[in-house]
């Protein structure tokens, strides 16, 4: 595969150990800022992905539990069973899970005060039994074959260089008819837009650390090739531009209390959001949500989306 | 309170704006002409038209429309003057 960025060719550069170190470093980075920070531009839920707006004036919680109860209808969980969240932030779909599933949660963070603020709102909502929430790289969890039920990279997956492991590291620990979701943003197959650009650089490296943007055929083909079976795609770009609109309102909004908290980051926000509000505008950029299984699926796909679900 | 005055006085918009874009491409103001076009003229990038239009909203306190960057309407500095009195206006109307 090419590189088709400047943080991607670095990437390729690297040893598998040394990618990984800078992922967990550079990564995190963004994501240890004040958690409050993040609750004043994303919301309640703190969900720092796409909202699925049914109407385009909805506001972003409305729209963000929307998505949630979306994610959730499609791991389709049952009492007891386990779901892994990776890159699971500040706990929005874990926390969803916990509070209208029985299942349990474990959930993995590049971010100390993400476990922490995680960990401390799960307790409070009395699920601290069913979630565990630890800081560590997805290709360093130490999984068994066959042991969970549902895996959710939720906005996650774009910070992962090596999607070919994470893939086969999934499809290894997913039971038969386990689940994994997979909600983030691709590049068109087509190159669109300028990837080498100053514009491109600010968004993947100096704002959010480490990005790698593939094409959708290339990660559903990854995915097929570590022996799941794609069940549903769907595209959310057209959300994605609205809840960025709405990040960004949020920014201008708080952009004092923002800047008394951590200097310059208002500004930073603004400008890596107002870049990708324009890409996924244009099409440069894309947003997918992915479902695939291990098996035999237990859902009838053909019927979805299901009737009368959020 | 009179929405566009710093201290009682009153703003001026067009020096404003030309500090702003002689501050993002580090060039002296003298040579950020009214009538210089963004792009052809001064060499504006998408991600300096991006920098310029936060700075635009830090100093004057607006929201600009998300489509600034994609300079439809905004060809030169004296344009993107015109945005800025526009939405200062629709600012101080409501």
């Amino acid at each position: 595969m090419e590189a088709r960025t400047r943080a991607e060719r670095e990437a390729m550069s690297r040893t598998s150990a040394e990618q990984r170190e800078h992922e967990c470093k550079l990564v995190a980075h963004h994501y240890e800022h004040d958690p409050e920070i993040f609750r004043l531009v994303l919301g309640r839920q703190r969900a720092y992905s796409v909202g699925v707006f049914a109407q385009p004036d909805d506001d972003l919680e409305t729209a963000q539990e929307r998505k949630l109860a979306r994610i959730r209808e499609k791991l389709d969980l049952r009492p007891g069973e386990s779901v892994l969240d990776v890159g699971c932030g500040w706990g929005s779909v874990l926390l969803h899970l916990a509070q209208h599933t029985r299942a349990n949660i474990h959930g993995i963070t590049l971010s100390a005060r993400q476990r922490d603020v995680t960990t401390a709102m799960a307790r409070d909502l009395g699920a601290g039994d069913r979630v565990h929430v630890e800081v560590r790289h997805v290709e360093e969890l130490a999984l068994p074959a066959e042991s969970v039920d549902a895996v959710v990279f939720s906005g996650s997956i774009v910070h992962m260089h090596d999607r070919a492991s994470v893939h086969r590291l999934v499809a290894r620990a997913l039971k038969p008819g386990g689940r994994v979701l997979v909600s983030d943003c691709y590049f068109p197959k087509q190159e669109r837009g300028d990837r080498h650009s100053e514009a491109t650089q600010h968004i993947f490296v100096t704002a959010l650390g480490y990005c790698r943007l593939l094409a959708l055929s290339e990660e559903l083909s990854l995915m097929e090739d570590a022996g799941l079976d794609v069940t549903h795609v769907e595209d959310l770009t057209e959300n994605y531009v609205r809840t960025v609109d709405r990040w960004v309102d949020n920014v201008r909004t708080h952009r004092k209390t923002i800047d008394g908290m951590a200097p310059g980051f208002a500004r930073l926000l603004q400008t890596y959001m107002t870049i990708g509000r324009m890409s996924f505008h244009r099409r440069s950029a894309l947003e997918y949500m992915v479902v695939a299984v291990k098996g035999r699926p237990r859902v009838n796909y053909g019927a979805w989306p299901v009737p009368g679900a959020p | 309170m009179n929405e566009r005055s710093h201290g009682g006085q009153a703003v001026d918009v067009p020096s404003r704006v030309r500090q702003i874009v002689a501050d993002t491409l580090q060039r002296p103001v003298g040579q950020i002409p009214i009538d210089a076009k963004l792009e052809s003229g001064l060499g504006i990038d998408s991600m300096a038209m991006i920098d310029i239009g936060v700075s635009i909203e830090e100093e004057f306190e607006i929201a600009l429309p998300p489509d600034l960057a994609e300079r439809v309407r905004v060809e030169t500095v004296g344009d993107l003057v015109r945005v800025v009195e526009g939405q200062l206006t629709a600012r101080g109307r409501n």
